[in-house]
């Protein structure tokens, strides 16, 4: 692996063990570099903040998802999603919790948007609508993946995702209902 | 449904973003965008590609952070985004896989990219549309068309292109007249590469234009045993940095002898390593026929003229269209994949 994946790996790793145990205001670039020995000029070479790493992760992580599931539905994606969520539990609760200009949850609402809107593109061809149903959808399923990541292990990934499935299925179908 | 459109809007929205931090932060975002791709790229074309960069970034004074921040700032971010999508994702991810599947099932290489002489005289020139739909079901995403005085049905073609919102089209221009029709073009061509014919002496006058306009672009020129010295050198690569293209594509003329062809393509792959200039360097058929191998282990390359008869490789005697589909062709053209022979 070229030592560039590699010293970004550390430091991804060091950053989600501290997410275990502290909230993320809590974590210093100090703490991550001294986590997992690097020196902190390392970690500006590669990253701006902490929020930059923050973020490296997510997408490093949530494309690997995607390249595994290349022949598999939109839906199939979204079940590994939460289940790589519920994987990594702590670190997804804390990274949510994060407000401000920096909140990670808008970095994961601008991706969730994108897919939606492409799996959506066939179902709904007012785009003015869909829109803002890709919004709207993608705020929901931002909180109910908070909220279901806080209720442990109640309900697994695979019948979180098809609850949220029917909802969108029964609202496209409404929504088809009302224009006919 | 289809996850191929979602996949690719997911790979977009990263894209986009690395786009955006790179105006920002443009060193460090730029090896952060070359290492994702590197973790994400699993095509062997791809992994390639990342490690090249990733050797050429590990020199913070490269010359490679100024020509992708330049291109950040100069081309419309929905074209760089489209473009870079079409050919990263759509022609070297998800048409390479397609591509390696037909090799491997059916034992006859596919080309990755067609290049179209459209500047020919045709009694009846092909479809382009037909073309690029046989095309895309046998993974090709990539088209090089090659347009001038001659070109009949321009406007139809360019419809096409704005059509085929998944591929990549170069829009090579044969003459002074077209580098102007093509600079002037006011309709959103985002997942097209605009390419001025010039070099030694005059250059074109249309890269102000296509700057304005935010198009991505690049310089293409002609060349020969005659000119080929001045194209490669300093003084001359200079000037191109100067005008601010990007990418500088050389194409072999048709009367172009084997040693010149050589020595350009071994003299392009060495200025791209020694990264002087802010300039990336492209010999055309060698280039397309490298990327060729990297994706399927053989290199093959597929020109047609204006009538669809094949002018690479020659002597096939049957017209893509009216005689042939694409499919026909490439199995009666392209050489065989050679474990099946």
């Amino acid at each position: 692996m070229p030592e560039a994946n590699i010293t970004k790996r550390a430091l991804s790793a060091s950053l989600k063990t501290l997410m275990q145990t502290r909230p993320f205001h809590k974590i210093s670039v100090g703490d991550i570099c001294e986590q997992c020995g690097m020196h902190r000029k390392s970690f500006y070479y590669h990253f701006q903040d902490k929020y930059d790493l923050l973020n490296w992760v997510f997408y490093s992580e949530f494309l690997q998802l995607l390249d595994s599931n290349a022949e598999a539905d939109v839906w199939a994606y979204l079940r590994r999603v939460c289940e790589y969520f519920a994987e990594n539990r702590a670190f997804y609760i804390n990274a949510f919790a994060i407000e401000g200009q920096n909140a990670f949850a808008d970095t994961f609402n601008e991706t969730l948007e994108a897919i939606l809107s492409a799996y959506l593109h066939q179902e709904i061809r007012d785009e003015e609508f869909r829109e803002f149903f890709c919004d709207f959808y993608s705020d929901a399923f931002r909180c109910s993946i908070v909220r279901w990541l806080h209720s442990g292990k109640a309900m697994s990934a695979d019948a979180f995702v098809n609850l949220c499935r029917r909802t969108v299925d029964s609202a496209t179908e409404k929504s088809r209902d009302s224009r006919a | 449904m289809d996850n191929q459109p979602v996949i690719k809007a997911a790979i977009q929205s990263a894209v986009s973003k690395g786009i955006r931090d790179i105006r920002r932060d443009p060193n460090r975002s730029i090896r952060k965008l070359v290492d994702l791709g590197m973790q994400f790229g699993k095509g062997r074309n791809q992994k390639s590609f990342f490690t090249d960069a990733q050797s050429v970034l590990k020199n913070s004074n490269s010359v490679y952070y100024a020509l992708v921040t330049s291109l950040i700032r100069n081309v419309d971010p929905q074209t760089l985004e489209t473009f870079g999508i079409n050919i990263g994702y759509m022609s070297w991810t998800m048409g390479a896989k397609m591509i390696r599947a037909y090799e491997k099932e059916r034992g006859v290489n596919v080309p990755w990219a067609i290049l179209l002489r459209c500047n020919m005289p045709a009694a009846k020139p092909l479809d382009l549309s037909r073309l690029v739909a046989e095309g895309q079901a046998l993974g090709i995403f990539a088209y090089f068309l090659f347009v001038g005085s001659q070109t009949e049905r321009l406007a139809d073609m360019l419809a096409t292109v704005a059509q085929c919102h998944t591929c990549a089209f170069f829009l090579m221009a044969e003459d002074a007249a077209t580098n102007a029709r093509l600079a002037e073009l006011d309709m959103a061509l985002p997942n097209a590469m605009f390419l001025p014919r010039g070099g030694a002496p005059e250059y074109p006058d249309t890269a102000d234009t296509l700057c304005r306009k935010k198009r991505i672009f690049s310089l293409n020129c002609e060349y020969s045993a005659a000119n080929a010295d001045w194209l490669l050198s300093e003084p001359f690569l200079k000037s191109v940095v100067e005008r601010d293209y990007p990418f500088l594509i050389l194409t072999p003329a048709d009367t172009c002898d084997p040693e010149t062809r050589a020595r350009v393509g071994a003299e392009v792959i060495a200025l791209r390593a020694a990264g002087r200039y802010p300039l990336y360097p492209i010999d055309l058929y060698a280039d397309v026929q490298r990327v060729d191998h990297i994706i399927s282990d053989e290199s093959c390359m597929l020109m047609l003229g204006a009538d669809g008869l094949p002018i690479y490789p020659a002597g096939i005697g049957q017209s893509y269209g009216a005689e042939l589909s694409l499919e026909a062709l490439i199995r009666l053209s392209m050489p065989s994949v050679r474990r099946h022979r």
